[in-house]
């Protein structure tokens, strides 16, 4: 059985077009595979199809008021200061007078924010704009 | 009157508190999982407060979210529905501390009749009878007991309903296993694991007296509902009046509800339940709650059980007395449409509503929180609307309930709403003498091979 040739230099004239390592072809019974010049070293999928966004937003976890800090304590998040994984960024003060913190699940720096003290919120509310490190 | 009333629920209920406020001119806040984003009654409150995610113990289920809610928006009063907070005695002593009147009994008044072995120690003193059974909640070896209560007999939750932890245990040797299975369900249902036994009615009817109780010490007891049509222990057709009941037992019935009510200083809405057998009602307990199957007493006696609740609860007296409460205006007939797959067990179907029709009408009332376009979550009931249906009688009641259901069309899920129009041509179900048995002995939704036409 002969083999017609002249899908095999249309696909790899594409290939050298597409950023591609390998190809496989099957049509009735028959096919073949192509591997791109150079590409013992494939090209892992190390970074996803889209980039990581570069901000990421910090939301209220329950329902309450919010304020930026226990009572007493000095207010530490400010538009461009800098906030580590796992810091409280401020708390959610519920209906019985308890409160908790947001905590911030990415580091970053504070770009915006959306909230002031005092003001209700519910859950999933966005609190603030992290710009991502 | 109340300003503004937060609804702690979701689904057709939360849209059937909001309907009713709004006809009182009471504003009213909606809360809503993450799950629930798409539920109508978010769009039809004044306003909404997200509560937390899916799981309804995150969201449905947390006190302090819910009340949180209430504070943020001003509300000063919370209505429960069913299900959910609804008989939680905790929080509607929780919702008293804040200030905040909760729509539906007091807690006094909910412990001693809703936990079920407490409602059976009242409607003793109350001269109620009751179904013969163990004393209190379970904590010591009980085969004695149940030896001279005769098997077989029933294991029951004691927080509970809607058929969790429920066994028929018909020997002693299954005594302790089917106890201790009962216990560990009721405990993952309800989080208490309490359970009590009571001798087995082997072919006994469900028949339910609607009640409400100002808080000025009327109390008023609506005709029956018959909600004898169950499958594993869950209501699927509920109807008013009982074809079983003749009118000098529904007097004995309402006339039992209302000591019980007045006995346990009973406020607010309420059903007492009852088995029916020979011509015999046993009281089992009392539902602290506005039920799913309210429309129909409000078919039959006309009046809107929603609205006399919420005025009730904002102190107003009753409007009417028991001669208005005893009427009996129609025959009235509910069915519960579920998003399940009636060829696969029964199982929810969750799931995108693609499209939905209606049915309308001379006495077809459609409750729903559902559109075209809607997607059913997996983390709540599969109860997507409620079909009440009421004529002149029963016969032309259930000629309308054809009707309806071949009008009801909805595609993108599979409904019980087939079901539903296959018991009610059923000719077992059309003679009106039937039992709590009636869907296991008339094999109706039994898997059959298609009909070779």
């Amino acid at each position: 059985m002969t083999m017609d040739a002249s899908p095999i230099k249309a696909v790899a004239d594409w290939m050298k077009t597409a950023d591609l390592a390998e190809v496989v072809y099957r049509k009735d019974g028959t096919g073949f595979s192509l591997t791109a010049l150079g590409a013992g070293d494939h090209p892992t999928i190390a970074a996803p199809a889209m980039p990581a966004g570069r901000f990421a937003s910090v939301a209220s976890d329950g329902v309450g008021v919010f304020q930026w800090s226990e009572p007493g304590k000095a207010r530490k998040t400010e538009e461009g200061t800098e906030v580590a994984a796992g810091d409280a960024v401020g708390v959610i003060v519920t209906g019985s007078g308890a409160s908790k913190p947001v905590v911030s699940a990415h580091a970053g720096r504070v770009a915006k924010i959306f909230i002031d003290a005092g003001q209700a919120v519910e859950y999933g509310q966005p609190l603030l704009l992290l710009e991502l490190r | 009157m109340f300003k503004k009333i937060l609804i702690a629920n979701r689904s057709e209920i939360a849209v059937r508190v909001i309907r009713a406020a709004r006809e009182l001119g009471v504003k009213t806040v909606a809360v809503y999982s993450e799950a629930d984003r798409e539920s109508r009654h978010i769009a039809m409150a004044d306003e909404a407060v997200c509560i937390g995610p899916g799981p309804s113990k995150l969201s449905y289920l947390d006190q302090e979210a819910v009340l949180s809610a209430a504070k943020n928006t001003g509300a000063d009063a919370i209505h429960p529905g069913y299900g959910f907070l609804s008989e939680n005695a905790d929080f509607s002593e929780l919702c008293a501390r804040r200030g905040i009147t909760f729509i539906g009994p007091p807690p006094s008044a909910s412990r001693k009749l809703g936990f079920k072995s407490a409602g059976k120690a009242v409607a003793t003193m109350a001269d109620v009878p009751v179904v013969p059974g163990t004393e209190g909640d379970i904590t010591t070896d009980v085969s004695k007991e149940v030896e001279a209560i005769g098997y077989p007999v029933l294991i029951k939750a004691s927080a509970g309903g809607g058929g969790k932890g429920m066994r028929i245990v018909r020997s002693a040797a299954e005594l302790k296993p089917q106890l201790e299975a009962a216990s560990t369900e009721a405990k993952a249902a309800f989080g208490d694991g309490s359970v009590f036994i009571e001798k087995l009615l082997e072919r006994p009817r469900h028949v339910e007296i609607q009640i409400i109780a100002d808080n000025h010490g009327n109390v008023v007891a609506f005709p029956e509902r018959d909600c004898t049509v169950q499958r594993r222990h869950q209501k699927l057709v509920e109807e008013s009046p009982s074809p079983a009941i003749r009118p000098e037992v529904r007097r004995d019935m309402q006339a039992a509800a209302i000591r019980l009510a007045k006995a346990a200083g009973y406020q607010n809405v309420g059903t007492v339940e009852f088995l029916f057998q020979d011509g015999k009602f046993y009281f089992i307990e009392v539902n602290a709650r506005l039920q799913v199957e309210h429309p129909v007493t409000e078919a039959v006696a006309g009046v809107d059980l929603m609205e006399l609740m919420i005025r009730v609860a904002a102190g107003e007296k009753l409007p009417f007395g028991q001669d208005r409460a005893s009427e009996i205006r129609c025959h009235a007939i509910e069915h519960r449409i579920n998003a399940e797959d009636p060829d696969n067990g029964f199982m929810p179907c969750p799931g995108k509503i693609e499209s939905i029709e209606l049915p309308g009408g001379a006495g077809v009332r459609v409750d729903t929180h559902v559109y075209a376009g809607y997607t059913i979550p997996s983390y709540y009931d599969s109860m997507i609307a409620k079909l009440i249906i009421s004529a002149g009688d029963r016969p032309a009641a259930l000629r309308r309930s054809l009707r309806a259901l071949g009008e009801l069309k909805i595609t993108g899920v599979k409904t019980t709403a087939g079901m539903h129009a296959k018991v009610v041509a059923h000719p077992v179900f059309m003679s009106g003498d039937f039992d709590t048995h009636f869907i296991e002995k008339t094999g109706l939704l039994d898997k059959k091979e298609p009909a070779h036409v």
